[in-house]
């Protein structure tokens, strides 16, 4: 990785997140944990670590790519990026405000219109209402919803919230975007519409972080990459040799 | 008293996610609903007919000014019920939430409290016009009002704090709960008159019990004309109790919401 650039944007040193398995717990997270946990480092006190040793740094304007398998920590890592999780070992820090698109159609309330979901995902995404408004006719004309925008959610097909979601997260956005196996959403017209404007996006000054277990969205899009292998960093570099690496394992 | 100031802070610099957790809240409840916002005073006005037939006609027992005096503190209650309830389960529900955004989560608790007192102030409605068909003693006394709305206020904001980490940590607290919160009505003097508890037993029981002096107290104001009496210092300590033990325990734990919902 080029360090020449001086204060990365993010930065990861030595960085360790920490599981417990609970002995009262038993929603479906925790299996999910378990299934992880089986892969990883599980230890007789019911502790694992979902990260660990992780080093790397991220420039202001980089499109970094995370390549990982399922379980291999990418999801820890954003929420880590995002503030959610505090890490249990080592640092993360972050010079920027953070935006996800983790929360996209999962956060909907299906009982609520289109306007209403919008409004409600700003704010707790963390903007005021003064600036959902400023961005609101952008959002809706991207979504292309025209007046479904006004029928509640649930009458949407999933083709229709994704591109909600996807216009919405577009338009709301901080210096970091997060962004969690959310491309490719909608019809094939949709889909160009939204390469153009992720396209858009990488060539400002954002700085993008992107999961994928999709290694084509991971070339398209971004200059960097890490590899997480079992909550470990098994390499990081220029996008074109990582992919030669990560296509050959 | 650290922790304290830091939750306020974060939740007055979240304000608006406050307005609108409440508001979106509020509109799934009732939107498609054909008498929409009536059914949140008609909910209370039933409540009351149904013990008004019961205990008037069916048990033939209580004294004329009986479904007030009850209304009044299962006004009460059952704000403190319904914001309990979910409180304890307020980060499981949330779950998908807490993994994705980050925010002061103890507005979701807030938000709870929030809709209960929203759902009070409406029962007042359904109250008023019954004192004057009771013919309750409307006095000055009734300025206490606020003051002892403000007070239960703060005390299921802390009692929900402290409970929603626990219920978090250990989910069978939700059942549990039920029950507790049934043996906390039979204990306390809302379908009963205070008077019923033996002489002797009348301090112990006002001191340790923060439900007796409550329920008593709206009675008091609301219907006798009366001011607290100074057993509603006991239930404004546990208010305070709460509120300082809930702030500290739920920052304490706060940071591992995520990982361990």
């Amino acid at each position: 990785m080029s360090n020449m650039e001086t204060n990365p944007i993010i930065e990861a040193k030595n960085l360790g997140i920490k599981y417990k398995i609970s002995r009262f717990k038993r929603s479906s997270v925790m299996n999910l944990m378990k299934t992880v946990a089986t892969r990883n480092s599980l230890k007789s006190n019911g502790e694992f670590w979902g990260l660990r040793n992780l080093n790397f740094e991220v420039q202001k304007g980089d499109i970094l790519g995370v390549l990982g398998k399922n379980g291999s920590g990418k999801s820890t890592l954003l929420r880590t990026i995002a503030g959610i999780y505090l890490p249990d070992e080592g640092e993360m820090n972050v010079n920027g405000t953070v935006s996800s698109m983790l929360t996209l159609s999962s956060g909907f309330k299906e009982d609520l219109t289109g306007v209403e979901n919008i409004f409600l995902i700003g704010v707790v995404t963390g903007f005021t209402e003064k600036e959902i408004k400023a961005k609101f006719a952008e959002i809706v004309e991207f979504s292309e919803l025209e007046d479904f925008i006004y029928q509640p959610v649930k009458s949407y097909s999933s083709g229709m919230k994704a591109r909600l979601g996807f216009s919405i997260a577009i338009s709301l956005k901080r210096d970091i975007m997060l962004v969690d196996e959310i491309l490719g959403v909608g019809d094939f017209k949709f889909r160009e519409k939204s390469r153009k404007k992720m396209i858009e996006l990488i060539k400002s000054d954002i700085t993008v972080v992107l999961v994928s277990h999709n290694s084509e969205t991971i070339k398209e899009y971004s200059n960097k990459c890490i590899w997480i292998h079992e909550g470990e960093l098994k390499a990081a570099g220029e996008t074109d040799e990582m992919m030669k690496l990560y296509l050959d394992s | 008293m650290k922790s304290l100031i830091n939750q306020i802070k974060g939740v007055l610099s979240r304000i608006d996610l406050a307005k609108y957790l409440m508001q979106t809240d509020l509109k799934v409840r009732y939107k498609n609903k054909a008498l929409g916002f009536l059914w949140a005073v008609l909910d209370p006005f039933f409540m009351m007919l149904i013990y008004i037939i019961l205990v008037s006609f069916v048990f033939k027992k209580g004294d004329a000014q009986y479904p007030v005096l009850l209304f009044s503190a299962l006004l009460s209650y059952r704000w403190f019920v319904f914001s309990t309830g979910n409180n304890v389960a307020v980060l499981v529900k949330n779950s998908k939430l807490l993994q994705t955004v980050k925010f002061p989560f103890s507005i979701l608790v807030m938000n709870e409290v929030n809709i209960g007192l929203f759902n009070y102030l409406l029962g007042l409605i359904v109250l008023f016009p019954m004192l004057f068909l009771f013919n309750a003693t409307f006095s000055l006394n009734l300025l206490w009002l606020p003051v002892i709305i403000v007070v239960q206020y703060i005390f299921t904001i802390g009692f929900g704090l402290l409970l929603s980490v626990a219920g978090l940590y250990f989910r069978d607290l939700q059942n549990i709960m039920l029950f507790l919160m049934r043996i906390v009505l039979y204990l306390s003097p809302a379908l009963y008159d205070i008077a019923l508890i033996p002489a002797k037993f009348q301090h112990i029981y006002l001191c340790l019990n923060p439900f007796a002096s409550l329920f008593d107290t709206y009675k008091n104001i609301l219907v006798r004309g009366l001011p607290p009496n100074g057993y509603f210092l006991v239930f404004v300590g546990f208010a305070i109790v709460f509120l300082f033990l809930g702030t500290y325990y739920f920052t304490k734990k706060e940071h591992n919401f995520a990982k361990d919902v």
